[in-house]
């Protein structure tokens, strides 16, 4: 994909997140600067309290930030009211969570347009059909949550991810709780996703092998990126994660 | 144990806040009750001995004796100064009047001024009234009326002067002003009194006593002591009468707040699953988890029902502060206290017993499982609509049986033993048609967008809970609906036959003066309205048109009688009844005076006159109305002797109802008063009062219901905080979610009061035909009447305080933030 050095779909710049205060605060993220790409698969990792989680949050107008700046599809976030924020998220960005994804009263179906439904708007049929098809969802469409497989519930998230033709996606661990063929043929769909139909995505995972299906691998450690690997492999990352250790 | 139930209920108040609502609101209404009663009771019987405070022994007229009271007080009070060991004996009148200053009129007791050995209060200004025309106020009174010693008032429609400002304390029921003796005795005794004796310093009271009952006929002497005891026991006997009436309505409270607690607790143990799985899979046996929540139960049993205890007696203070009791002291009865505190946590206990047992189902696994939303949509028993079918038919046939059969085989039992099988089917078999209704009424709203759509499939996903909270407020509305819909069609039923049957809105007249014998004492006594009363009647409220009667005494085949002769307005004020023509009679229905038939008046001049009768609806049979020119043929002077009236308002009787019974008290029963308008008057007050107490009390019930509402709502919102963060973090906006649980109120709510609604109506309409039935009474004379307004404010009030219940879970859900709920625990 042609990249331009302003192609930048997101970006977040001096970005700092402190929890708590006084004694007991935590300083999630360390003046975090780094861009990312329209159209790259990005995989962000690290140990557990690395801040990565919280570096998704705060990209995605989920949480608001202590300072410096965020910037989505060319809209800065930090200074926006929620009732704004709320809209960006509706519109612009695509959720997937590791677990608890879907909305336990609703159909497959309905699960998927409900971004749509809370904007107001109608699905478009045809594309609907085609997501369904390609995830291989066409047959349990009017089944509740409750009816559907863990591998099912994800590939719902991820539907309903792109039923709004987002900007970027954001996924949290969303191979988390699947058992391996799962778990990949997901990464699969998402790194054609990306690859294929130039879809900008965005990945917290701590699974190398996860990583390997991205095109960037971001490592944090104690709010900081530490390292930036292009084109990651199962063992460049793995090699990445053991200097950490040292 | 305890311990870790306190624990529970200190972390997390806000869970069973709406269940502690619920039981402080039951207990405070037992507490509020009691305590209420006994201090009434307790200020009555004060204000009763205050006044014998001085007398050692009470004489009073004894109507069960075999001979009459000696009437003549001089008399008495000589024969009782005769007995030996008496010191002094007082006669203390009492009757009813009128006080006025300026435009306030207030209908009060009347005392005669105590002779100053009997004194039981003290002057604070001026002095005690001693002659003709004078009168000594207490201060509540005076401060009533706005005046002060020196200030002109009118008693009874004749001019006097307040000479003195007394401290007796008034309450509601016992209110009074002073008169001089003189004031009664000009009657000639017609004032009822009781008589105090005082005995010489030594003398044995009880002596005394036995000797002034073998001396004085139709009068009981007792001992003071043992006559305030007395007394006392009447009263609060009267008093408890109320405190049974009220134990129906403490135990509907409760029955809803049952409800409440059951559904609380269940709700509570299906978001506590993975805590229960913990302690089965630590080792706890399922007896002792359930122990630990029959702790938490009893706890909140206890905290509740202290927090009832003391709203309650708020409350009974304020309620007796507004009687005036409260001045006598405020009556704390610890045993019904203790009492009421013992209910409150047994039936908290007894409420949450159902779904206690059922911990025993949660496998230990649960702990090691997600938590998946606790929406299980069970399938709901088959047993149970099984059972609710059943009951349902055998109901409504009862209920059919009960219109048809005849009075000896007591429909009213058939229909309320049909009534309640059909109750109890409609609320136990709730879950199997509240969701359906629910997910109507949702289609119904689905247009307006994704927040009523996500509305209506919250509220019936879990059609248990929806539906115990839906029959609380079904239960509670239910009644109160068939309670108006009731009140309103006997009221209607009974206002059509006054009308039909009393065309006459009201007739005073002044009837035939007879001594205590009955007879009368000479022919062609003079029949004249006093001053008082023509002036009282003639300026009475509401009234549209009058027509003065003017009258006199004439005899019929040796009977004498009175004959009445509108004025001018008759036809205005009495447009039902026949104008008189100079040869007719016009005399009530019902008596021995046959329409058509011809009777011969003689008057006191020897003129005699003989006319055709023609008898007319809403006047008595002791009624003969002539024409005006035939009254002056018989009687030379005639003198105002009534009036007949046409009421402006028919329902607005209440101020010229007031003012006519205290002068027929003033009047000594010689103003006879008749007419549709009195007794509309006195139905409409009747039923009002009842409407209103009834309703009240109801409504402590429908308070619990609504509570009930915001505490599912409440503990919902709790379980879905994840989906409340994932709405938001997929883009609905807070309000949204706020009116999302709006949305899931109103409809609770709306299911609620509709089936109550139209439960209540049949529930009352069947009921009033089974009654009328059993009376043996026609049904046709049935009117059924629902008050729209009053229905409509119902509806409204059930939707205000859903969406109020709706409130405070409509904010926890909307600032549930999108990341934290979403965390990986």
């Amino acid at each position: 994909m042609p990249q331009g050095p302003v192609d930048a779909v997101a970006e977040a710049i001096d970005l700092v997140k402190v929890y708590g205060e006084g004694e007991n605060q935590v300083v999630a993220l360390n003046r975090v600067n780094v861009r990312f790409q329209r159209g790259s698969f990005t995989a962000i990792m690290g140990p557990s309290g690395s801040g990565k989680s919280t570096l998704m949050h705060c990209l995605a107008g989920l949480d608001r930030i202590t300072d410096g700046r965020v910037i989505l599809g060319g809209q800065e976030l930090q200074s926006m009211m929620d009732a704004q924020l709320t809209r960006v998220r509706r519109d612009r960005i695509g959720f997937i969570f590791q677990s608890f994804n879907l909305l336990p009263t609703l159909t497959a179906e309905q699960n998927i347009v409900l971004p749509l439904d809370l904007a107001g708007k109608k699905a478009d049929r045809a594309y609907l059909a085609q997501l369904a098809d390609s995830l291989g969802l066409a047959d349990r469409l009017t089944h509740r949550p409750s009816e559907l497989s863990g591998g099912q519930q994800q590939r719902v998230a991820i539907a309903r991810a792109l039923i709004t033709r987002p900007e970027v996606i954001f996924a949290d661990e969303p191979t988390g709780a699947l058992d391996t063929r799962t778990g990949t043929r997901l990464l699969e769909f998402l790194q054609q996703s990306s690859r294929v139909h130039g879809q900008s995505i965005i990945m917290v995972t701590h699974d190398p092998k996860a990583a390997a299906y991205a095109d960037r691998a971001l490592v944090l450690v104690d709010g900081r990126i530490v390292d930036d690997i292009q084109r990651p492999t199962v063992d460049s990352v793995n090699a990445a994660m053991a200097r950490l250790e040292a | 144990m305890l311990r870790n139930a306190w624990q529970e209920v200190r972390q997390h108040p806000g869970r069973v806040f709406a269940t502690l609502v619920a039981i402080a609101i039951s207990v405070a209404f037992i507490a509020a009750s009691s305590i209420f009663l006994e201090t009434e009771k307790q200020g009555l019987g004060k204000q009763l001995s205050m006044q014998t405070s001085s007398a050692d022994i009470v004489v009073n007229p004894d109507f069960s004796s075999p001979e009459g009271p000696e009437q003549d007080p001089a008399t008495l009070l000589k024969t009782l100064a005769s007995v030996p060991g008496v010191d002094a004996a007082e006669a203390y009148y009492g009757g009813m009047s009128s006080l006025a200053h300026g435009d306030k009129t207030l209908q009060l007791q009347t005392m005669s001024v105590p002779s100053e050995k009997f004194r039981f209060s003290t002057i604070t200004e001026g002095r005690w009234a001693e002659k003709l025309g004078e009168v000594t106020l207490p201060e509540d009174v005076a401060k009533d009326l706005g005046v002060k010693a020196g200030d002109k008032v009118e008693v009874d429609a004749q001019p006097a002067t307040v000479v003195g400002i007394s401290d007796d304390p008034s309450s509601f029921v016992m209110k009074y002003f002073y008169l001089p003796k003189a004031a009664f005795e000009k009657d000639g005794g017609g004032a009822f009194a009781t008589y105090a004796v005082k005995v010489k310093p030594g003398t044995d009271r009880v002596e005394v006593a036995t000797e002034i009952n073998s001396k004085v006929k139709g009068f009981k002497a007792q001992e003071a002591e043992e006559y305030r005891q007395e007394t006392f026991k009447d009263l609060a006997g009267g008093v408890d009468v109320f405190k049974y009436m009220f134990g129906v309505f403490q135990a509907l409270a409760l029955l809803v707040g049952m409800i409440i607690i059951a559904n609380t607790f269940t709700i509570l143990i299906t978001q506590r699953r993975r805590q229960i799985g913990l302690l089965r899979a630590v080792g706890a046996s399922s007896g002792q988890v359930q122990n630990q929540f029959f702790a938490e139960a009893f706890l909140l049993g206890l905290i509740g029902g202290l927090l009832g205890l003391v709203l309650g007696g708020i409350i009974a203070a304020i309620g007796s502060a507004f009687t005036g009791a409260l001045q006598f002291g405020y009556r704390v009865p610890f045993l019904d206290l203790g009492i009421a505190l013992a209910i409150g946590i047994v039936v908290t206990i007894i409420a949450a017993v159902v779904p206690i047992m059922k911990t025993t189902r949660v496998a230990p696994l649960e702990a090691l499982r997600p938590v998946l939303s606790a929406d299980a949509q069970k399938r709901v028993s088959r047993t149970r609509a099984i059972i609710c079918g059943i009951l349902l038919v055998i109901g409504v046939a009862m209920a059919i049986i009960s219109q048809f059969i005849g009075k000896d085989a007591w429909p009213v039992v058939w229909a309320m033993g049909g009534l309640a099988l059909i109750t109890i089917a409609v609320l136990a078999g709730a879950p199997l048609y509240v969701a359906a209704m629910l997910k109507g009424v949702g289609k119904l709203i689905a247009g307006f967008g994704p927040t009523s759509r996500l509305a209506t499939m919250n509220s019936a996903r879990n059609p248990q809970r929806a539906a115990s909270t839906a029959v609380a407020l079904m239960l509670a509305m239910g009644l109160i609906v068939a309670l108006q819909v009731g009140t309103a069609s006997i009221r209607h039923t009974i206002q059509l036959q006054i009308d039909k049957h009393y065309p006459v809105d009201l007739i005073a007249t002044q009837q035939l003066p007879f001594d205590q014998g009955g007879a009368t004492p000479d022919s062609y006594p003079t029949v004249k309205l006093s001053p008082n009363a023509q002036k009282t009647l003639s300026t009475l409220p509401n009234m549209k048109a009058k027509s003065e009667l003017s009258g006199g005494t004439v005899t019929e085949s040796g009977t004498t009688r009175v004959l009445y002769a509108g004025d001018s307005n008759l036809s205005q004020a009495a447009p039902s009844l026949p104008v008189p023509a100079d040869d007719q009679v016009v005399i009530g229905e019902g008596g021995s005076f046959k329409d058509g038939s011809k009777r011969t008046y003689q008057g006191k001049n020897g003129k005699t006159v003989t006319l055709t009768v023609k008898t007319a609806k809403g006047i008595s049979a002791e009624i003969g109305l002539v024409s005006a020119s035939t009254l002056k043929t018989l009687v030379d002077d005639p003198q105002p002797v009534g009036y007949i009236f046409k009421a402006a308002d028919r329902g607005d009787m209440g101020d010229a109802y007031a003012k006519v019974q205290s002068l027929m008290f003033s009047e000594n029963f010689e103003l006879n008063l008749d007419g549709g308008a009195m007794m509309s008057s006195l139905l409409n007050s009747v039923l009002n009062v009842l409407l209103a107490v009834l309703t009240g009390l109801l409504g402590v019930a429908v308070a619990i219901a609504l509570v009930g509402v915001a505490n599912t709502l409440g503990l919902s919102v709790i379980e879905r905080q994840r989906e409340s963060s994932l709405l938001r973090a997929l883009g609905m906006q807070r309000t949204s979610l706020r009116w999302m649980l709006l949305i899931e109120a109103l409809m609770l709510a709306l299911a609620g009061t509709l089936v109550g609604l139209i439960g209540g109506t049949l529930f009352s309409v069947i009921l009033l035909r089974a009654v009328f039935r059993n009376i043996d009474l026609s049904t046709d004379y049935l009117r059924y009447t629902m008050d729209p307004w009053q229905t409509l404010g119902l509806l409204a009030i059930a939707a205000v305080c859903a969406a109020l219940a709706s409130i405070l879970p409509g904010r926890r859900a909307a600032l549930a933030s999108p990341t934290e709920a979403l965390a990986e625990d």
